[in-house]
Order: structure tokens, then sequence, then C-alpha cells
């Protein structure tokens, strides 16, 4: 039986669903160089998508158990029987894409986001960080949906969208009042608003929770809620918001956490 | 008719005719008595009143004393015209611009608004227009013909004695004499600015941009004064016009850059303003500081240090921007000792950002259980530590404590050293991340 808090977290997030937040904007400019990492994987991750889905001669059982492309993908029930590729599926993982849609919408955030983060810790450093990004979302994701009553962990993940929150989550830490004039699709209306990265990160922190809660909820009744791997991102939030700090410049450290917040 | 009666009738007539307003007609009735006789007391009397400039009244006056010196109205009227001396010995009879007749007491010329006697700013004494220089301080007045710049130095000098209501009074005058010229209208309302009197001169800088709309400094000292009077919005509106017209000025694009901080936001055409004034000008101090403080604000320390390490250089170090310069530069880039900056623990934080990542993938590969984690698995960490510490001290902490030993106190320096150092660092970290990945 489905209980008041799952009503209320239900309508909480089909109210949240009606808004669509995208970033067209912010208010810092790159000034080290180009950001040739970002485009890098931006470019990778293209190259992944054509030649699988339209170059290599995969047949249709390809992505169904024991084809080619399975072992690719991030099965977490696979990682905790120790069968498959391991940590390895989930670098390859983050390099494949259900569909154009889903791979323009993460290669869209990387590019937004990726270059300013970029600018800050440099191209190698930034690369560094998003395979760090890469590994802890997947862990996140074997974590949580290991634990769904219903699948188990048995059904595949892929996507770039758990590393890329990491790159958002970082991106927060590092600028939390930095300003993003976003596009608010509310419904089929379109409300440009410039609102401070906080809020756009915490709409997005706040959905995933909601996703991954309501998901074990409905699995514990015999249904599926989404098919949006919601672990996967909060396993990239934590990885964004933990795991920068080795990453960061000393001299940008020591100015945050020096003896005064602001000269 | 014997002279005496002619006299008489004359005087009668005269004096009648003084009584009755019609002053040319006594003038030339009277005038006739006393060169018919020159020792009329009456007459001479009678005549004081209607003469002109107040210089015949005194002579009139002496006459009727020389004739009769107990004259109790002679002796008034004389002292009177002593009291109202300084007046009395500026005025003159003809306006010196126009030529026009002027009333002997006057200040200015009916006719034509010139001024007949001005104050001397430095003893007061009103002196006659005409004259260069005061007769009684020798205080170096001007020619008066010079116009407008006459009475803006008039005004100058009473402003450095702090006569503000002369001084408002000359620019008033200035204005008056070029209503039409820029500079004399800029001049006008900086003096209006000094006074105090803020309202009259945004009035007259607006004049002088109608009559020069192209003059860049006009459109800045009248957004100076709007900011003085706490009104950004048109402040920043000024200067932008100003900025329009002079994009190389540097003094006038900190100005806006300021105002858009003051504002808040704009963040971006702030640091373009602020860039495009050190780069014209290296060594404008204000500048370099309030860019520090822009990234600052914006959390982009590395970028502040060079702009307040600038305005450090270029200042004395007691002065108060090179104070607040060198305590914000020790805020950002505090001297902690280099063996602390260079020490172990940036080394295990730098190593942490690499070790991350093979560290995981053992610990995946090993079903997220440590203790599964393989003694292959084990051996490629600790290559990958390895190779970890060979890079970061080939890049980032190249003079740590064991560098310093091998290499002496300057650590990995010069490419060829980082070379060595960081090429195989960095093959080691990668082959073991794969050997890990792999599962070998």
């Amino acid at each position: 039986m489905v209980n008041s808090l799952t009503y209320f977290l239900l309508m909480l997030d089909f109210f949240l669903s009606l808004v669509f937040l995208l970033p067209l904007k912010d208010y810092r400019r790159s000034y080290r160089a180009f950001p040739y990492m970002t485009l890098a994987l931006v470019l990778l991750n293209t190259v992944v998508h054509i030649l699988v889905y339209y170059v290599l001669p995969l047949g249709e059982d390809a992505w169904s158990e024991g084809g080619p492309m399975w072992q690719a993908m991030l099965v977490p029930a696979d990682i905790l029987s120790g069968e498959g590729l391991g940590a390895l599926s989930m670098i390859t993982a983050a390099f494949l894409h259900a569909d154009w849609s889903h791979l323009i919408g993460n290669m869209f955030i990387l590019w937004f986001f990726g270059r300013k983060l970029e600018d800050m810790l440099g191209p190698t450093k930034f690369g560094l960080f998003y395979l760090v990004c890469v590994l802890v979302s997947g862990t996140g994701s074997v974590l949580g949906r290991t634990a769904l009553p219903l699948t188990q962990g048995v059904i595949p993940g892929l996507g770039a969208s758990g590393a890329i929150m990491g790159i958002v989550a970082a991106y927060l830490f590092l600028y939390p009042q930095q300003r993003i004039l976003t596009l608010i699709l509310l419904g089929i209306i379109p409300i440009p608003l410039r609102m401070p990265a906080w809020v756009f990160i915490l709409y997005t922190v706040t959905r995933d929770i909601l996703g991954g809660r309501l998901e074990q909820e409905f699995q514990a009744i015999g249904y599926f809620y989404s098919f949006v791997d919601s672990f996967a991102h909060l396993g990239g939030v934590i990885a964004g918001l933990m795991c920068v700090y080795f990453f960061l410049p000393r001299e940008l450290l020591y100015y945050r956490h020096g003896p005064d917040a602001a000269p | 008719m014997p002279n005496s009666t002619r006299v008489a009738e004359l005087l009668r007539r005269g004096i009648a005719a003084a009584k009755a307003g019609r002053t040319q007609e006594a003038r030339q009735a009277l005038l006739q008595v006393t060169e018919l006789d020159e020792r009329n007391e009456q007459a001479w009397l009678w005549l004081s009143g209607v003469v002109e400039s107040l210089e015949d009244r005194r002579v009139c006056m002496e006459n009727v004393l020389a004739i009769n010196p107990d004259n109790t109205h002679a002796q008034a009227g004389l002292a009177w015209l002593d009291q109202q001396a300084p007046v009395l010995s500026a005025t003159q009879e003809r306006c010196p611009r126009c030529q026009s007749p002027v009333p002997s007491s006057g200040t200015a010329c009916p006719h034509c608004g010139q001024v007949l006697i001005v104050a001397c700013p430095a003893c007061g004494q009103y002196v006659d227009v005409k004259e260069t220089s005061c007769p009684e301080c020798g205080q170096f007045l001007g020619d008066f013909r010079d116009g407008a710049r006459y009475h803006l130095a008039l005004a100058q000098a009473y402003l450095e004695r702090q006569q503000y209501v002369l001084a408002r009074e000359a620019a008033t005058r200035a204005e008056a004499e070029a209503p039409d010229d820029p500079r004399v209208l800029e001049s006008v309302a900086v003096l209006h600015e000094k006074v105090g009197r803020s309202d009259l001169a945004i009035a007259t800088y607006e004049r002088a941009i109608e009559r020069a709309p192209g003059n860049a400094a006009l459109y800045a000292h009248l957004g100076a004064i709007y900011c003085q009077r706490a009104m950004p919005a048109e402040a920043r509106t000024m200067y932008e016009m100003a900025a329009e017209r002079a994009s190389d000025d540097p003094a006038i694009l900190f100005e806006l850059a300021q105002l858009y901080v003051e504002a808040g936001g704009a963040t971006l055409e702030v640091l373009k303003l602020l860039e495009q004034v050190v780069r014209l000008e290296p060594g404008y101090v204000p500048a370099h500081l309030l860019l520090g403080d822009v990234y600052c604000n914006q959390q982009r320390g590395p970028q502040a240090i060079p702009h307040y390490e600038r305005a450090c250089e270029l200042t004395s170090p007691d002065s108060r921007i090179g104070r607040e310069a060198r305590r914000k530069l020790g805020k950002l880039r505090p001297s902690r000792p280099g063996r602390q900056a260079q020490g172990w623990g940036e080394t295990l934080r730098r190593m942490g950002g690499l070790m991350l990542s093979p560290a995981l993938a053992a610990l995946v590969n090993a079903r997220l259980v440590p203790w599964h984690v393989s003694l292959a698995a084990w051996g490629g960490l600790v290559a990958a530590s390895a190779g970890a510490y060979l890079w970061v001290c080939a890049t980032d902490v190249p003079r740590n404590p064991a560098m310093r030993a091998l290499f002496g106190q300057a650590g990995v320096k010069g490419l060829r050293r980082q070379v060595w150092v960081g090429v195989p660092g960095m093959l080691l970290w990668t082959a073991a991340l794969g050997l890990i990945l792999l599962k070998v």
C-alpha cells in the first residue's frame, strides 16, 4: 500500500517535474585557455554514440544480456557478484547513451558547467576529476539500485549524467552565489530568470532524492517509477562536493579557508 | 533787468524747478545764478541737490561751506558724502562699456548690466571696476574688458577667501558675459559646485552639455555631482555617456567601473572596464586595487594577487592605499613558510586527487568489500601511489622535502628535471590504473 508520505512525495515530484530548468548563461568568463578537455569529453561521447549506433555492425540483441554491449553497461548485480568488467564497466557506461536526446541533454550540461570548472582546475586535473566522478557516481548507482526491492540491480544503466552531476556539484562548491541565466519551462511557458547556482543544483538534487525514494516505494509494491538513475546522480553530487578538494589550486583553497572569507 | 533782480529771479525759478523734480531746468537756472554770483550760498546749496554726479555734489557743498562755514545743511551733506566714500569714489558718470550715463550711486549699468564697482577680495573695499588693482591694498583685480575671464578670476579669488556669496555673484556675472561658451559654463559650474550649490552646478553643466555635446569631461563632472548627491543611476548614465565619448580616458572608465561595482552585478563589464584602465594606464593604483577586489568577490584569488602586488609596488608602504593593498594581499597569499606550502600535507592532498580513481576502481572490482581487494590490486595501488608522487613532484609540489633532499633547495626545477621525474610518474600511474581496471 502506498502511504500518505509517498503520496506527498509523488505530488511534490509531479509539481517539480512541471518545471524544467535549462541553464543558458552564467556570468563567468574563461580566462586561462580554451576548454580542451571538456570539448574532448563531449566529442568522445558523441563519437562513441555514433560508432555504437550507426557504424559498428551490432545486432539487435547486442544490448540484451549476453550481448556484446551488455558488459559495457553498468549492471550493479554483476559488479557485486564480481562478474563482467567491474570498475571498467562504470567508465564504458559513462560514454554510452540511450538515444540522441539523452546524449544532447548530458553534453549540454557538461559543456555549460565543465568549461568553467576546467578553467579553474586546468585540463588535466579536470579530466582526472571527471574520472573520479564517473567512478563515485557508478558506485552510488551500484549501492542504490542493488537495494531496490524489485530489480535488485539487474537492470543495466548507462549515461554520463552521474559524472556530470559531479561537475555541477563542484561548480556549486566553487561558485555558490554565481547567477545563472536559466530558462524555466513551466509547462510550455518559457520564463528566463537569473537564479543563483545553488537554486539550480538544489532543484536537481531534490528531484534525484525524490526519484530514488519513490523508485524504492514503487518497487516495493511491484511497480517501476522511473528509469532515471537517481542514485548515480546523487553519487555524482557527493563526488563533486567531496573530491574536488583534492584537485583545487592551493591558492584558491587557502583563499576559501583563509583567516577571512574575503579581503 | 538788473543783475541782482535777475539773480533772484533765476534763483526762484531754479528752486521751484528743483522742488517740482525738474532737475535739468533747475540745474540750468542755478548754474546761471552761480555764473552771475559765484558766492551765492543758496544757489550752490540747491545746485548740490540737482547735479548728476556725486563729485559735483561734493564740489557744491564745499563751495557752500567756503561761503558760509556754519551752513549746517552743507555740513550734513558733506558728512553723508564722506560716509559713502568707498562707494562714491568708485562711481562714475558713464558706464565703462556702453558709455551710457549711469546713476552716481549705482553698482551696475542699467543699460548693459556692466558692473560698476567690485569688492576687493583681499580688503573688502569697493573698487571702481576700471581699476586693475585695489587702490587700498594693491590686490590685483584684472581687466574688466576680459569679460567672463575677469569675473571667473574674481570668483576664484573670493572662493579662496571663503567669500561664497561674492563668489557666486561673480560666477553668475561670468555666465552672463558668455552664456554660450561651454568652457566658461564649465568653470562657472565648478565654482557653483565649490560654493556648495550643486543644484546650480547641475543646471550649468546641463547648459554646457547642450552647447558642447561631445565634451566627455562635462558628462564626467556632472556624473561626479550626481555621485555626491547619492543619485547613482543618473551618475551611471552620465559616466556611460562620458565613456562613449572618451573610451581611452582611464579616469572616466574607472569611475564607471566603480559605479557598477557599487550597484552590484555587471561583473564582466566591470572587469572589462578595469582591465582596459590598467592597459591604458598601468600605474593606475585604484584600478589595480578594485580589480583585485572584484576578482576576490568572484572567488578568483589567483587572478587578484597580481593586481594587489602591482598596487603595493606603485604606492608608498605608508600610504593608505599601500597599506590596504598589502593587507588584502596578505590575506590572499599569506606569508606561509615555503616548507608548509610544499610540505607533506600539500603533497598528500595532491596525491589524493590522483589516487582516488585507482582506489575506487580497486574497491569496485573487489565487490565494494575492502578486504576482498586482491594482492595484484594492492600492488597496483602501491605502483599508482609511486607514480602519483612523482607526478605531483614534477608539477604541483616540486620542492617537497624528498625532492629537496634529492635535488637541493630548488627541487624539481627546470623542464628537463620535470620531464625526467614527471613522465615516468605519469606512465607508472596510468599503467597501474590500467592494471587495476583490467583486473590483471
